[in-house]
């Protein structure tokens, strides 16, 4: 016999793989439009606004499981950790706008971004791919690769800086944008870290650092 | 299948009051506990949850040697308090079951007396008659069992006249005026409302400052809002017992999880 909980339970899952899909989706278009040069601003802000949003349904239906159900064990770990994890989601379609609309705010012309910002690109749609396969799929034999993902990307992100300091570049509008966005894709692959220590801290009940 | 301790804790292993060592119980050829082996922490709260049946009840009146006062019931193994063995030979029942005091489920004042002698009924017992010295635990038993303010102007009313839950506290202090070490506590707000739970939950983690509390509950968000360890039993034995932090948040047996969250059965 199903609980009254379950319901609420499921319903809580459901939001978290909507916003995992929606939150994939936002992330790859902007990296992409960004490193291929082009602008996609509004579809992102629409999908950011959604995955927002859905963070909000979800934080009220967890805040009223806990008042009328007082879950405990793996129902309260599922509860704070869809919680926690919705906030990461919600956190990508943040970033991804923000990666959207930097050539916008600096007035600087799309063109491709290859050399090291290509390449945290693309370090960082593969994280974000990995933690969502940990999170849909339990998949935890994945935390070594994220955690190797995630040591080339600040290892990427920190030469990148290291490199700007001692060789700036000529446009400061191009380098403006390159930092700003090496810093989101950073942060991006950082959530995707929190997301994969949450999903194996609600299985297991304890912390595995990715990091 | 019974733990020896509970795991995950801060402490160290000193400082148990009451520890078990292969208790078994009976009533009659009804084999009710089985081979339980188990430590309570001295100055803790150690909240026992399971099943209607599982023995919980029956596991605090063997601490007490209150299991024996039923026709055809039995115990084997040992209690120890202190480090000393409760059912030794020579030792005296009457004894341990003052300093093991014990509250029950439905509150139980003595009908005919006022609020003031059932306070002081057990030490009258005793054979204290210096009304002074019985004033001053009267008073201090009423305080610690946040029940004087209420009452400190009825005292020769009867106790069966005040309400359900000032009826338990008056069992509370009843109980503490003979100055036990260890209070037992069998369902001691399953027939109160919500307000005269959180009083007696709230004297609870006072009382945990001076005693070794040992609480039987059905309600387990009452054993996690006011325990410090956790023992869940079914079928007579201590399937999982540890912190209640650890009980609550990762059991780690599939049946206590079950159970917990509702799932049993």
């Amino acid at each position: 016999m199903s609980r009254l909980l379950d319901t609420g339970l499921s319903e809580l899952s459901n939001i978290v793989y909507e916003m995992a899909e929606l939150a994939e989706r936002t992330v790859d278009t902007s990296i992409h439009a960004y490193l291929e040069g082009g602008t996609i601003d509004i579809q992102i802000r629409a999908w950011s606004d959604a995955l927002r949003s859905l963070h909000d349904s979800l934080e009220e239906r967890a805040v009223e499981l806990i008042a009328r159900y007082q879950p405990v064990a793996t129902d309260l770990r599922i509860i704070k950790s869809s919680m926690k994890i919705a906030y990461d989601l919600s956190r990508f379609g943040r970033y991804a706008l923000d990666i959207s609309t930097v050539l916008k705010i600096l007035d600087v012309h799309p063109e491709p971004a290859n050399g090291t910002v290509g390449e945290l690109g693309k370090k960082t749609i593969e994280a974000l791919h990995v933690a969502i396969e940990i999170f849909k799929n339990r998949n935890f034999e994945l935390m070594a690769k994220l955690t190797d993902l995630e040591n080339e990307i600040d290892e990427l992100y920190r030469s990148y800086l290291r490199n700007m300091v001692e060789k700036p570049s000529k446009n400061n509008q191009t380098l403006i944008s390159n930092i700003l966005v090496s810093r989101h894709l950073e942060r991006i692959a950082d959530h995707a870290c929190y997301i994969a220590e949450e999903t194996y801290y609600m299985v297991h009940g304890r912390t595995m650092y990715v990091r | 299948m019974s733990n020896t301790q509970p795991t995950n804790l801060k402490e160290s292993a000193e400082g148990y009051k009451i520890e078990t060592e292969n208790l078994n119980a009976w009533f009659g050829k009804s084999h009710v506990l089985k081979e339980i082996s188990l430590k309570t922490k001295e100055n803790a709260i150690t909240a026992i949850i399971g099943p209607s049946g599982c023995g919980k009840s029956t596991f605090i009146r063997c601490l007490n040697r209150m299991h024996e006062l039923v026709p055809n019931a039995r115990v084997s193994g040992k209690v120890l308090l202190d480090g000393k063995n409760i059912y030794a030979e020579g030792v005296d029942p009457v004894a341990v079951r003052r300093k093991v005091g014990m509250v029950f489920q439905k509150p139980n004042p003595f009908p005919t007396m006022s609020v003031y002698d059932n306070v002081a009924s057990g030490l009258k017992l005793t054979g204290l008659r210096d009304r002074k010295k019985l004033d001053v635990v009267v008073k201090k038993s009423l305080e610690l069992a946040f029940l004087w303010d209420e009452v400190k102007d009825d005292l020769d009313k009867s106790g069966a006249s005040l309400s359900g839950g000032q009826q338990q506290r008056l069992c509370i202090a009843r109980t503490l005026a003979v100055e036990p070490e260890v209070v037992l506590m069998d369902e001691p707000c399953s027939a109160l409302d919500p307000q005269a739970t959180a009083k007696i939950e709230q004297l609870m983690t006072k009382l945990e400052e001076n005693y070794t509390v040992v609480i039987v509950t059905h309600n387990m968000q009452q054993a996690a809002r006011v325990s410090d360890f956790t023992a869940f039993m079914y079928l007579g034995e201590v399937v999982e017992y540890g912190s209640t932090r650890q009980i609550f948040e990762n059991p780690k047996n599939e049946l206590t999880e079950r159970y917990i969250t509702g799932k049993f059965g």
